[in-house]
């Protein structure tokens, strides 16, 4: 029997693709016995995988080769492929999306075994509706020769329609009845509202609530929730059955329990920051991932008024390809070593591709030292949540910075950013005062990150105000 | 970025998980040939009957791999029920929604025909003078046939060279003793106790 041993090298094994950018490496192959080789195939796809069932999409493909191979000779051939500019890499619940490139050499009656290996693509746009392009319709005449259809099948169906009528009507009034009606018996008309309805990874949703009660009553609350969910459909037919998985459930008490009295006019805002290292929504076939934020007045012995309103979070667009040397990202202009920091949004916005980097950065220590080595002698102004001393971190554990044995790491958020950190403070700042300090200001640089936990390792570089 | 939380295992993903038809097909534990065989004749049926979830599809895949002029019909539940081609071997799927009329005509065409079915339907081909080879699919699931269907499973999910995860005999035992011949419960369950250690970079399986 005709075989062959076959491997896929990439020539940057550890890195990360953006979406769309060329992967580069070579097939090796070595025959056990001489082989005619009808072509040698390489291609570039992604694949679901998980709970759902399997979606797949090929990017590009290749024939490297076609003639014979000498037993035991090792041959070896580049390739380079394009990548799939969405779906981005992700690894969930229900749901994950790899990339590989496959190889596989086409012999004359014989099986040929496949090898396939896998690399991370990191998205840097979406879709325009995050999903395939290939679902929607767009084309002049394709809807030219849909439309009679649509209206021979819709008249053909009016008899079995107009049965179908009063049930239709009767659910629907019941719906209307205990979704609008009643609950708005006691709330008024609620006006309420998010923006904007695509934001991008590391900014914000914001919202607000507005009503006037009709009667006073009791209430046991009123939630403003944001849900990052996995949705995915396996099987078909019988055994078709749809798998939720929350990832994300933030929910923000706007009001606690109490009383909504008649005519008092309530107003709401809120705001909810999109974590850089967010997943970005995904609509592929059976396989999603749906952000929404729903608001809720939960009334005791009364239906609930609640409202979902679904929004799409983007990659962050600014993004640079992670391939370009760190240093090349776009610095504001106006840009000055924290010293001379003066608040402005370019600094901010600076800070966030920062931390972004780093974050994106895990799994990749090259990639890292690259970022690290890139900031070293910058300090950045920081506003944080600290919390308690962790007993687990020790000095030394950043690896790199040049830390003070005397001092104590302080675990912590940046709210603004939804980012985890742990800030390193010398023990001349006594970092028993800070702790649990809320919006705590300063200066610090940015040092390491610990993959296990996604907590950004900062050092503070001046005493506390 | 994000690192696969498989690759630890030396797997790409979570090997319990939904698969493509070809690879239900490939992955198939079963010795076909017998029933190959038997379908050699023009007036055989092959039946594989059980409840959800034994193995029905996945047997019909893995001959429908075998026979590749076989025409393979799935019976919806809902909606219009496909029209049943002359053509042979035929293999439907979910045979217990095809109607009375559809039954017998499939009888009086003749096989060779593959079937799964919910029920069992020996005497209607039978009375028509086919001989039936009826498979009850539940019968097949045994600790060991777990064993080796889960370990294939495992195999095929994986990354590179290395020590991959594998399924003993003693928790394919403990399985069978909970979950019985309900292979897609087994998924389902291993499915999410291996995402929850895989998640959390814990070794799988379990040692208890």
């Amino acid at each position: 029997m005709a075989t062959y041993r076959i491997k896929i090298d990439f020539d940057e094994s550890k890195r990360s693709y953006t979406g769309g950018e060329p992967i580069t490496g070579k097939v090796i192959v070595v025959a056990d016995n001489d082989l005619r080789c009808t072509g040698l195939v390489v291609r570039c796809y992604w694949a679901t995988h998980g709970r759902g069932n399997v979606t797949r999409g090929q990017t590009d493909a290749a024939i490297l080769f076609d003639g014979d191979w000498i037993s035991g000779k090792e041959y070896q051939y580049p390739f380079k492929l394009n990548t799939a500019a969405w779906p981005p890499t992700h690894y969930g619940n229900l749901i994950n999306v790899s990339h590989f490139v496959e190889a596989q050499a086409k012999l004359p009656w014989a099986t040929s075994p496949k090898h396939s290996a896998e690399f991370t693509v990191i998205a840097t746009d979406a879709p325009e509706n995050s999903a395939p392009a290939a679902t929607t319709v767009n084309n002049f005449w394709v809807k030219l020769i849909l439309a009679p259809i649509a209206v021979v099948v819709l008249l053909l169906l009016i008899p079995f329609l107009l049965m179908l009528l009063p049930l239709v009507a009767i659910i629907s009034f019941f719906y209307w009845l205990f979704k609008i009606v009643i609950p708005g018996r006691i709330t008024g008309k609620v006006q309420f509202a998010t923006e904007p309805a695509v934001v991008l990874a590391g900014e914000s949703i914001s919202g607000f609530c507005e009503f006037t009660p009709k009667s006073t009553s009791p209430i046991q609350g009123i939630t403003w929730t944001v849900t990052c969910t996995e949705k995915c459909i396996s099987g078909s037919g019988t055994n078709k059955t749809t798998h939720m998985h929350l990832l994300v459930s933030q929910v923000y008490e706007l009001a606690p329990a109490g009383t909504l009295k008649s005519g008092e006019r309530q107003r709401f805002e809120f705001k909810f920051p999109v974590p850089i290292t967010a997943h970005p929504t995904l609509k592929l076939t059976d396989n999603e991932i749906l952000w929404a934020s729903e608001f809720r007045v939960d009334i005791p012995k009364w239906p609930d008024w609640v409202k979902e309103i679904p929004f799409v979070v983007k990659p962050e667009k600014q993004l640079q390809p992670p391939q370009q040397p760190f240093s090349a990202l776009p610095v504001p202009n106006n840009y000055t070593p924290a010293s001379n920091f003066t608040p402005a949004s370019d600094e901010d916005r600076w800070l966030t591709q920062v931390l972004q980097q780093v974050l994106q950065s895990d799994g990749n220590s090259e990639r890292l030292d690259d970022v690290l080595d890139a900031i070293e002698n910058q300090t950045f102004q920081v506003t944080l949540d600290l919390q308690e001393e962790s007993d687990e971190l020790s000095p030394a554990v950043s690896g790199r910075a040049e830390l003070e044995d005397e001092g104590a790491w302080l675990l912590g958020m940046d709210a603004q950013r939804n980012i985890k950190i742990a800030l390193f403070v010398s023990s001349a700042t006594e970092p028993e005062t800070l702790k649990w300090r809320k919006n705590w200001t300063g200066e610090v640089a940015i040092i390491g990150l610990d993959s296990i936990s996604q907590r950004v390792f900062m050092k503070s570089i001046e005493p506390s105000h | 970025m994000q690192n696969s939380p498989f690759h630890r295992y030396h797997l790409f993903r979570n090997p319990f998980g939904e698969l493509t038809r070809e690879e239900r097909a490939d992955l198939a534990v079963a010795d076909i040939g017998p029933w190959l065989a038997h379908l050699a004749s023009r007036s055989s049926v092959v039946q594989f009957v059980g409840e959800c979830g034994r193995g029905k599809s996945t047997h019909l895949l893995a001959l429908a791999k075998q026979l590749p002029t076989a025409r393979f019909i799935y019976i919806p539940e809902k909606g219009p029920s496909p029209t049943l081609p002359d053509i042979r071997p035929l293999m439907v799927d979910e045979a217990q929604r095809l109607s009375n009329r559809q039954r017998n005509h499939l009888a009086r065409t003749g096989g060779p025909l593959v079937l799964g079915s919910h029920c069992d339907h020996t005497h209607l081909f039978q009375r028509h003078g086919l001989q039936v080879h009826t498979v009850f699919v539940a019968e097949l699931v045994t600790p060991s046939a777990i064993c080796t269907i889960l370990n294939h499973r495992i195999e095929a999910s994986r990354h590179q060279l290395g020590q991959v995860p594998s399924i003993s005999m003693q928790f394919a035992v403990r399985l069978f003793e909970q979950f019985g011949s309900d292979m897609r419960g087994i998924e389902h369950y291993l499915y999410s106790q291996f995402q929850a250690y895989a998640l959390e970079q814990r070794p799988w399986p379990p040692t208890e």
